[in-house]
Formats: C-alpha cells, sequence, structure tokens
C-alpha cells in the first residue's frame, strides 16, 4: 500500500509512514473494506487494499503534462481578457466623453461617472469569474473551461473531485504564491521537475491534475 | 527536460538574471539608472491618487539591495531585501535540489519554507504600506 500524504510505498500492517511519518489513513470500519478509488480511463484498476487500509493510486493516475496545465490556464486568462475588453472599450469612451464635454457640466460628469464604473468592474468581473472558473465548475465536473479544452482535471488523491473548501484554500494559495514576485513563477514552474508534476498550490491542499478522455468526463 | 536539469536550469536562469540586473543597474535614494541612463519611471498610484502604492520604492530597493546598500534599501521599502535573499534561497534550494536525489524530501521542506516566506513577504509589503499612508 501507499502512505496518503507522500506516496511512499508502506507494509500493510504500518500506523505511520516510515518516509512521512503521517499516521495511515483506515476506514470507519476494519471489518468492512473500503472500496478503492474509481478507476479512470486508460489506466489499471487499482486493486483493494488488504486489512480494509485505503490505498492511493499515486502510480497509476495520468498526471498532466507542464504543457497541458499551461495551456489551460493561457485559455483561462484568454477568457478573463475577452471578459475585461468591452470593460475597457466602454472606460475609454466614457473617458473621451468626459474630457469631450468638461465644460459641459452634467454630460461632462456622467461620462466621468461611467468611465469610473466601468474601471470599478474590472475586478469585480475578474474575482467573478475566477470564483466561477475556478471554484464553482471544477467542484462539479472538474475542470475549468480552459481545463477542459486541455483535457486535464482537478482531483484528489483518490481520483475524485475536490470539494468548494478546498478549491478556495488552493486558489488562495495560488493567489498568496502569486503576490510575490518569482515565488508566483516558481508556483507554476513546480510540475516541470515534480515527480507528481504537481504545483506549490496542489501540494498545499493534496491535489492532482490529470489527463482525462473526453468520454468519460463529459457531463 | 529531465526533472532535474529543469530545475538546474531554473535556478542559475534566476541567479544569471540578478548577476545581470546588478551589472546593469544602479541606483540610489531618488533615481534608478539603466545601462548609465536615468530612467524616468513614475509610480501611476501615486500620480492618481496622491498616496504611495505597496510596491512604491521597489525598483530602487531591490538594486540597492543587489549593490549591498542594505540601509538604504530597508528605509526605501523593506520587502526589497527580502525579495532578493528570497530569489537567492530559491535558487539555492533549486540547485540543491537537483542534486538531491530525495526529491520528495525537498519538495517536503519546500512547501512550507515558500508557504512561511509568502506570508512574511506579504506582511511586510502591506505593513510598510501601510506605514506610509497612514
Amino acid at each position: 500500500m501507499f502512505c496518503t500524504r507522500c506516496g511512499a510505498s508502506i507494509a500493510d500492517n504500518s500506523v505511520f509512514c516510515p518516509s512521512c511519518g503521517a499516521t495511515v489513513q483506515r476506514p470507519p470500519s476494519a471489518a468492512q473494506p473500503v472500496a478503492g478509488p474509481p478507476p479512470i480511463a486508460g489506466t489499471p484498476p487499482v486493486p483493494p487494499a488488504p486489512y480494509g487500509f485505503t490505498s492511493v493510486p499515486v502510480a497509476p493516475l495520468p498526471y498532466a503534462s507542464w504543457g497541458s496545465r499551461v495551456l489551460a490556464y493561457i485559455i483561462d486568462m484568454l477568457i478573463v481578457l475577452v471578459l475585461v475588453i468591452p470593460l475597457a472599450l466602454i472606460a475609454g469612451i466614457m473617458g473621451m466623453g468626459g474630457a469631450m464635454f468638461h465644460s459641459l457640466a452634467p454630460l461632462g460628469h456622467v461620462f466621468g461617472s461611467g468611465c469610473c464604473c466601468a474601471l470599478a468592474l474590472f475586478p469585480v468581473v475578474q474575482i467573478a469569474f475566477g470564483i466561477y472558473n475556478r471554484i464553482y465548475l471544477p467542484s462539479i465536473r472538474g475542470y475549468s473551461i480552459g481545463q477542459g479544452v486541455a483535457k486535464i482535471k482537478l482531483v484528489d488523491a483518490f481520483g475524485n473531485l475536490l470539494p468548494q473548501s478546498t478549491l478556495w484554500l488552493r486558489l488562495l494559495v495560488q493567489v498568496l504564491l502569486g503576490m510575490v514576485p518569482v515565488v508566483g513563477w516558481l508556483d507554476l514552474l513546480w510540475p516541470l521537475w515534480d515527480e507528481r508534476r504537481q504545483t506549490l498550490h496542489d501540494k498545499a491542499v493534496n491535489s492532482y491534475v490529470i489527463d482525462f478522455p473526453p468520454a468519460v468526463a463529459m457531463p | 527536460m529531465k526533472r532535474g536539469l529543469a530545475q538546474l536550469v531554473t535556478g542559475l536562469l534566476m541567479l544569471t538574471g540578478l548577476a545581470a540586473a546588478r551589472v546593469t543597474m544602479r541606483a540610489d535614494t531618488k533615481d534608478v539608472w539603466l545601462l548609465g541612463h536615468r530612467t524616468a519611471a513614475a509610480c501611476t498610484f501615486r500620480q492618481h491618487f496622491g498616496v504611495p502604492c505597496p510596491n512604491c520604492g521597489m525598483s530602487r530597493s531591490l538594486i540597492l539591495s543587489m549593490h549591498g546598500n542594505l540601509h538604504e534599501a530597508m528605509l526605501l521599502n523593506p520587502a526589497g531585501p527580502l525579495l532578493i535573499a528570497g530569489i537567492i534561497g530559491a535558487a539555492l534550494l533549486l540547485l540543491g535540489g537537483a542534486a538531491s536525489r530525495n526529491q520528495t524530501r525537498v519538495a517536503r521542506w519546500m512547501l512550507p519554507s515558500v508557504l512561511i516566506y509568502a506570508v512574511i513577504y506579504v506582511a511586510v509589503l502591506i505593513g510598510h504600506w501601510l506605514f506610509e499612508i497612514l
């Protein structure tokens, strides 16, 4: 069997992982063995662990390549850009109008206020779309719009979808790391040398990004 | 690309970038020079709102830190020396990770370090900013 925390191979009767020291997770009742994680298409099914221990399919998970993750990231960013461009155009037109009709008090104020409103909507649109695309969609189907195009999926160590609380924490860690120059890039580059191709914000919540065939994943 | 090679390249690029910035840039408490030419970049946030943004003084602070003027750098923006120390530390960790055979141990050690560092960095950045505007 494997440790649920670090993935190291451990003896079936172990209480603690000799590699990382984590307590071996057991099911609520040892008499009723827990079924193994749902099989992922294209990978061999993982046999249930003996003695009812929960095994982790560390080896069989088809971890997504760094290129697929970057593609998904770029697509999600482009969608934000597409949403923001109309706002930028509105803000620009309103700003120009405000400058042109500066002498006409009511009209100039209307244009000026419109420009400010459009600019204020920038972060609102980004945050709202981020919550929908990075929290809501992965919680119900496992992938954001960009991840769906790149045919990759966000799961836990057992291949299950992540709950919203975990997705919030994952996003929070990513935002925190992104606030530090260089560290944000390091976080995105981390799958290049990580054995499970996780980013640091993946590691923080023990999530994995895997490949999936569209026939299985499309609801 | 092999995992160790990716770490090695990233770590070396970070150190090379720092070295290149140190050679090509210099600063005092007022201005920044790039290849001997004074740059005239002003903070848009400060121009519009009349108060500094959290990153005000960061360019000068970073360059002064790279040249060893830590006291002046700390006065301009204390996040500057912290960022330089973080970049050097991360680069050395990556180079160490490239040489290490136990990648899992490196990753396990790296994650809490980076998280703690990020929290400290953001706290210093925001704390200094609040101190400046209040």
